[in-house]
């Protein structure tokens, strides 16, 4: 009952930050709200995803590159084995990507929720804003399917910042998509990134 | 020993007093035998008027007694009134310290101690302790003043006499002043006098900041460190062609710097006036600034110090376990004394023993083993919480690792988990290392009612944290818990759940009143 009591005191709470939209709060209490995500993910699981889209609401309207607390490292693996395809594929974005590196199983995890999670413009926007993130990386781009590169297609609005836009300006993940021969998903990617290039990323580009 | 003996004393100095007071008294109004010898001269004159030759008696016109007699009487009565004022004094100590010795025989033990732990502190509070000290200097005062009235008196009558009494009044005073200066210098001197303590205490500091502190303050001066840079920036020798320049900036360059000295003094004197104000309305409200506590606080600090007490004072477990027992269940520990940790970790020691880096509780006293650790934690945590910098934590930490070796291990005790943080805490370098990342909170591997208490208890330090002036944050370490605990699978029991929950929301800047409310319903037993 108190857990009920709590539980929906945090959620009205946390939308009223998002709503609010005060950048200075929301980036303030990051690792409070950070403390919550393996948590929503689990109740997301159990048929309760208010808690979750609340976070993914607060964590996008924070409008910081990395949301994340350095601590979620360790229970990256929790996240993606428990958590339903959604879930993983919604909450990538904001766990850290070298998780990756150390553990490759975690890709295929990955791309096994993509390819059952269904299209929304939600998804689409994790997706690519985590398929460039990984694509920067050379030593483990080749590890993801040809399949998942078609979300570029949808063309999704990536949020101003985001590390997709940031790294998708890398000369390896042009490479990479020139080494795709996909014409369609070429053009979609110049649309999507350099159409909404920045000077601001070129440091890291080329 | 010491009011009887200053009763006796007392007593004895006022019979010397009066007994001088009756002699010189005598002195102060006309003497009626004068009078008549005077009467008896006139009368013999007019029967024989050749007795007196020329000079015919007169009688003799009373005037005032001299001034010196009065000075002396003047003295005396003084000598006299300081010696029955401390016999008077010693009497009102004694009925003091009977109403501070009475045993209240009724209520509990806990209301019992907490009487006399207010007494104890009303005794500190009103200064108690320098008040009975006066007695003392009061009778040392009385023998001073009815010997410099003796040598003064008796300098009339008889200048040897009075030499010798002044002597020995100079020999006493001389040895007082030794026996002070010897008092001061050193401490160890078993020569201690009131005047000793005052001195070492006030007086030594006073005149050590008024030698050190003019220099110190001149040399961080605007104008001493102006001038004293465009001194060195001078060619040598000073008087060469090339200083003109330097050397006609130079009172300009000394009238800003004291116009900017003048502004800092200003603003230093405004500061010290507040600060005289504040201080002075500490002392008329009586109680000192950082000691006004509110209506709750004004319970629970004599509450810890006499759980402190307690733990100081008694080896019996019983004892200790009601103490401790109370220290847990207390809501809050704002004010405590960081003494009270070293408590709790020297009761918690006492029921355990280490052997072969293992450490088991002694057979029996594991309930007061388990109710110390619970303390102890809870008490370092609120240490952490409210000054983590803290020198205390410092101490505890050498106490600890004088008790327990760096691969100690706790197993078979109820509070193992957090004990074996704690230990991580104190046995691992942590110079680079932040509280938040000190503490390791995967060490509950599997949920006990351990986690469960500690959980709880965190809720109340996350919100002591929340509400630290201009913080509003709770401290990291905690939330680190909230993290691990909400985090892990298998999940944890609701109850900490709803602790981790009521963290994060803390923090969040939720309106947890209503949880709150519900939170104190939740019974819970920690052993």
């Amino acid at each position: 009952m108190r857990v009920g009591h709590v539980s929906s005191l945090v959620v009205q709470k946390l939308e009223t930050m998002a709503f609010d939209g005060d950048l200075d709060e929301l980036r303030s209490k990051r690792k409070a709200i950070m403390t919550l995500l393996l948590y929503a993910i689990r109740q997301e699981r159990d048929g309760q995803p208010e808690m979750f889209s609340i976070f993914l609401r607060a964590a996008r309207a924070s409008e910081m590159l990395d949301f994340g607390w350095h601590h979620v490292d360790e229970f990256v693996p929790h996240l993606y084995y428990n958590a339903s395809p959604c879930a993983v594929v919604l909450a990538s974005p904001h766990t850290p990507w070298h998780s990756f590196i150390e553990d490759l199983y975690l890709i295929e995890r990955w791309t096994e929720a993509v390819s059952l999670v269904p299209y929304t413009e939600e998804i689409a926007q994790s997706v690519v804003n985590k398929l460039l993130r990984i694509a920067s990386s050379g030593t483990i781009s080749e590890y993801i399917p040809a399949e998942v590169w078609l979300w570029l297609k949808r063309r999704p609005k990536l949020p101003p910042t985001c590390w997709g836009h940031h790294f998708g300006t890398s000369s390896q993940v042009v490479k990479v998509v020139r080494g795709l021969k996909d014409v369609e998903v070429l053009k979609s990617y110049l649309l999507l990134i350099w159409s909404e290039w920045s000077t601001s990323w070129d440091e890291l580009g080329f | 020993m010491v009011r009887v003996l200053t009763r006796s004393q007392a007593g004895l100095f006022s019979a010397v007093a009066s007994a001088f007071i009756i002699e010189v008294n005598s002195q102060l109004q006309p003497d009626p035998n004068d009078e008549t010898a005077a009467l008896l001269r006139v009368l013999i004159h007019k029967i024989d008027n050749t007795t007196f030759g020329n000079d015919p008696p007169a009688l003799p016109q009373w005037t005032s007694p001299s001034p010196t007699i009065v000075q002396v009487q003047a003295v005396l009565v003084a000598s006299l009134f300081v010696s029955i004022f401390s016999a008077f004094l010693a009497m009102l100590g004694k009925q003091w310290l009977n109403r501070y010795a009475s045993t209240d025989m009724r209520g509990t033990a806990i209301e019992r101690s907490q009487n006399r732990q207010r007494k104890l502190d009303g005794v500190n509070t009103w200064y108690f302790n320098h008040v009975i000290e006066l007695l003392p200097l009061m009778l040392q005062v009385g023998p001073l003043l009815l010997g410099c009235a003796l040598s003064q008196y008796l300098w009339g009558v008889n200048i040897t006499v009075a030499s010798v009494v002044a002597g020995l009044t100079s020999a006493g005073v001389i040895f007082y002043l030794v026996v002070v200066v010897a008092g001061t210098t050193s401490e160890s001197c078993p020569y201690q006098t009131l005047a000793a303590r005052i001195l070492r205490h006030v007086l030594l500091p006073a005149l050590y900041s008024l030698t050190s502190k003019p220099l110190a303050l001149i040399q961080v001066t605007f104008s001493y460190r102006t001038l004293g840079d465009w001194w060195s920036d001078l060619d040598r020798p000073w008087y060469s062609a090339s200083n003109t320049v330097p050397l006609l900036s130079g009172p300009v360059i000394l009238s800003v710097g004291l116009v900017a000295d003048f502004y800092r003094l200003g603003r230093g004197v405004a500061q010290l006036l507040v600060a005289s104000g504040r201080m002075v309305y500490g002392w008329f409200t009586g109680i000192p600034r950082h000691q006004r506590y509110t209506l709750d606080q004004q319970v629970i600090v004599p509450d810890l110090r006499c759980v402190s007490w307690m733990l100081q004072t008694s080896l019996d477990s019983v004892v200790r376990l009601s103490t401790l027992e109370h220290l847990a269940t207390m809501t809050t520990l704002s004010g405590f004394d960081p003494i009270i940790i070293e408590d709790c970790f020297n009761a918690f020691v006492g029921c355990i023993s280490v052997s072969d880096d293992k450490v088991v509780v002694v057979q029996g006293l594991e309930q007061l083993a388990a109710v110390s650790a619970l303390c102890f934690v809870n008490t370092i945590f609120h240490l952490l919480v409210v000054d983590p910098t803290s020198g205390a934590l410092e101490d505890v930490h050498q106490h600890y690792s004088k008790v327990f070796p760096a691969r100690s291990h706790f197993h078979v005790h109820q509070f193992c988990h957090t004990l074996n943080m704690i230990h991580d805490f104190f046995t691992h370098p942590r110079v680079h290392r932040s509280v938040c990342q000190s503490f390791q909170w995967n060490h509950y591997g599997s949920f006990t009612h351990e986690h469960t208490i500690v959980a709880h208890n965190l809720v109340k330090f996350a919100l002591l944290g929340y509400q630290r002036p201009q913080r509003a944050k709770v401290p990291r370490w905690i939330l680190r818990f909230a993290f691990q605990a909400l985090s892990v699978e298998p999940s944890p029991p609701t109850s900490v759940i709803a602790d981790c929950l009521s963290i994060v929301a803390i923090d969040l800047r939720c309106d947890l009143s209503d949880a709150r409310t519900t939170m104190s319903d939740e019974r819970w037993v920690y052993i």
